[in-house]
């Protein structure tokens, strides 16, 4: 099992690191975050029984720690509320992004709906895989291309506007 | 803000229209902007060097509480003296009956 771990460790750590960074906003949390996960899949190796591909187990894992993290924190409110369904609390489920190394990017994902923030992220970490960010967050192909779309079409005529005002006055 | 053509200009050259458009030229500026942006913060988002190693430790330190459980087989033990004593006790009773006098 040792072996079958160390190479889990070796193939996810980087995607688990991913997932969670986007989905909290912060490196450090996200650090702790790939922690907890990581233990848990080890802990958990031994009964896992293959129904599902290990990828969306380790996603879920992932995501579930995050929400947990989230709430933790009470950055999202909205999804400590039982009439809202998991998957929609899920969904919008994303801490504001700390100013860090990268204020400016930080301030760009700071203007999206939380829904779109983990999404728009993730693609960047992802290197532009849609596959990929629709496997981690366990959401359509469509939704994910949806989302990025309109994320990045909103900052950017946001942009637009800001920079054809200031070129006016 | 953007002409109403700015949707196909996206996803075809679109250096013509933006030379004559300011506002489209601005929306394109801003979407190269939103890219690089992303682009330069996200570009080294891998797992910090000292994570593997972490996990490791944190497994190691966890192991001994991992060793198998002695309570199922307490319970065990447990639910098979009972079993035992139960037929200690009903057996004898119903001995007689079962041989005849």
């Amino acid at each position: 099992m040792a072996e079958e771990f160390n190479r889990i460790v070796q193939e996810y750590q980087d995607k688990i690191f991913r997932l969670a960074y986007s989905m909290l906003g912060d490196r450090a949390a996200a650090e702790e975050t790939a922690q907890d996960v990581l233990v848990r899949v080890w802990k958990g190796l031994p009964g896992f029984r293959a129904e599902s591909k290990l990828s969306t187990w380790i996603y879920t894992i992932t995501r579930n720690a995050c929400l947990t993290a989230l709430r933790r924190r009470e950055i999202q409110p909205v999804s400590l509320d039982e009439s809202v369904p998991r998957r929609e609390a899920e969904r919008s489920a994303a801490g504001d992004w700390g100013a860090g190394e990268h204020p400016e990017a930080a301030d760009l994902l700071n203007r999206l709906p939380a829904k779109y923030r983990q999404v728009v992220a993730l693609f960047y970490m992802q290197e532009k895989s849609y596959n990929e960010v629709a496997r981690m967050l366990d959401l359509p192909i469509g939704t994910v291309r949806t989302y990025l779309h309109r994320a990045r079409k909103s900052l950017a005529l946001e942009l637009a506007r800001q920079r054809v005002s200031k070129g006016g006055t | 803000m953007a002409c109403p053509e700015l949707e196909d200009l996206l996803h075809e050259s679109s250096g013509d229209h933006a030379a004559h458009c300011e506002e489209c030229r601005a929306l394109l500026e801003a979407l190269d902007h939103v890219d690089t942006t992303f682009d330069a913060a996200f570009v080294d988002a891998s797992a910090p060097p000292g994570l593997a190693a972490a996990v490791r430790a944190r497994v190691a330190r966890e192991l001994p509480e991992c060793e198998p459980s002695l309570v199922p087989e307490l319970l065990d033990f447990i639910g098979w003296a009972a079993v035992l004593a139960m037929a200690a006790i009903v057996i004898p009773r119903f001995l007689p009956f079962i041989i005849g006098p």
